[in-house]
């Protein structure tokens, strides 16, 4: 794995332990121990807003970033993912019960239903 | 005419070697090789059609295509034609060309929303996943439900959920990472890219494909952790793969763990060799008739 995409997964970790946007100024000051440039994070910052993992926000004359989702969503998003989840809910909870057992079917389920609440706020 | 001849007989070949590889029992025994045969038949049958159309349609003018060219738009120009290429030869050629265009336009449609599923994957892996010494070289997920999987790639992965890692033994988790890594190193994503933009003319064959190359990995695997360790892990984590990744646990599961739990022999070296020639012999002919074809451009 690239020292790039080391620091990237650094700078989340910052992101989501703050309860509220960060500026540079705040993740390069959480990362001391790496030494980073303020330029460094700066940039990182950037090429994850280029990715859509993290949101910026204009406050004064500075910018704000915030994560655009929990780390427990994207964990979600990947094992859907993983489980082939696709639009078609029958579909997949049919084929689904056959490959995993009751009790974690129900888990899925529970978080496929919150991950469908959570796109209906955002809309 | 007798490069018609020959390239019609690839394609007669391919469609009667299709249903005979498709039923035979020998691939589960020596799937790498059963693997080339499919793809030398994949890459033959399309270009074979495309070949003899166009073989039929410039039968009737030896020598230079470029002269050709020019004779046609001569014709176009003047008001009197000489009619230098009939319909039927035109659209002949007409339509071989379409193919040849059309496969790896095909595969590139085919491509491009997988490789973006697989980069959007693989960029939020990379912020969630950990390490750990008991997964070397893999991603651990940090979710109860128990997934093992590759995303292929220049940029590959190895992921196991920490789910499965509580799910699997030392050796378990050693199969299983090998048989994903094996899928990484052997490019299997490309060999199915092949046959899933051939999907229509191959039909089940790319099922098939699949199930084989499950078979290449486990037989991977097999090298590095006890055969027994790998079939029970497949029995345990019989969860689907993702869209655009390879996983254990999606193809002819029951077929893999027989195989398993009750190697058979691979096919005589000799007899592999031979499916091999058969298949380089199948290929020779678009081939050499593609080579003739580019040589009468210049």
């Amino acid at each position: 794995m690239s020292g790039f995409g080391d620091l990237e997964r650094a700078v989340m970790e910052v992101l989501w332990s703050r309860p509220h946007p960060s500026t540079v100024r705040d993740v390069a000051d959480r990362l001391a121990d790496r030494n980073l440039a303020y330029t460094t994070v700066m940039t990182v910052l950037d090429r994850l807003q280029k990715k859509g993992v993290v949101r910026r926000q204009r406050v004064g004359r500075a910018w704000q970033y915030l994560p655009a989702d929990s780390k427990d969503a994207y964990v979600t998003q990947l094992i859907f993912d993983a489980l082939d989840f696709t639009g078609d809910r029958d579909a997949v909870l049919a084929r689904f019960a056959r490959s995993v057992s009751p009790a974690e079917a129900e888990v899925l389920r529970a978080a496929l239903d919150q991950a469908a609440e959570r796109n209906e706020k955002r809309r | 005419m007798s490069a018609v001849l020959h390239l019609l007989l690839a394609v007669v070949l391919c469609l009667v070697a299709i249903p005979m590889l498709a039923r035979a029992a020998w691939p589960a025994r020596s799937p790498r090789t059963a693997v080339l045969l499919w793809q030398a038949i994949a890459v033959t049958l399309p270009l074979s059609v495309a070949g003899s159309l166009i073989a039929y349609g410039t039968a009737p003018h030896a020598g230079s295509r470029v002269d050709l060219l020019v004779a046609i738009a001569g014709d176009l120009a003047s008001a009197t034609p000489t009619r230098t290429v009939d319909a039927w030869h035109l659209l002949a050629v007409l339509g071989g060309t379409a193919i040849v265009v059309a496969l790896p336009l095909a595969a590139l449609l085919t491509w491009i929303p997988l490789a973006r599923v697989r980069r959007r994957h693989r960029d939020l892996l990379d912020l969630v996943t950990s390490t750990d010494p008991a997964a070397p070289g893999a991603a651990i997920l940090d979710h109860p439900v128990p997934v093992v999987y590759c995303v292929p790639g220049r940029r590959s992965r190895v992921v196991i959920s920490t789910g499965a890692l509580r799910q699997l033994d030392t050796h378990q988790v050693r199969a299983v990472l090998a048989h994903e890594r094996a899928h990484a190193t052997g490019r299997h994503h490309l060999v199915l890219l092949q046959f899933a933009s051939l999907r229509r003319l191959l039909g089940t064959a790319g099922a098939q494909v699949g199930a084989l190359l499950e078979m290449c990995a486990d037989d991977h695997a097999s090298r590095v952790a006890p055969r027994t360790a790998l079939a029970t892990a497949l029995v345990q984590l019989s969860a689907p793969a993702p869209r655009g990744a390879l996983g254990v646990g999606e193809h002819a599961v029951r077929e893999r763990v027989t195989r398993l739990a009750d190697p058979t022999a691979p096919v005589p070296l000799t007899a592999r060799l031979l499916g091999l020639l058969t298949g380089i012999t199948l290929i020779a002919t678009p081939v050499s008739f593609a080579a003739y074809e580019l040589s009468a451009w210049l």
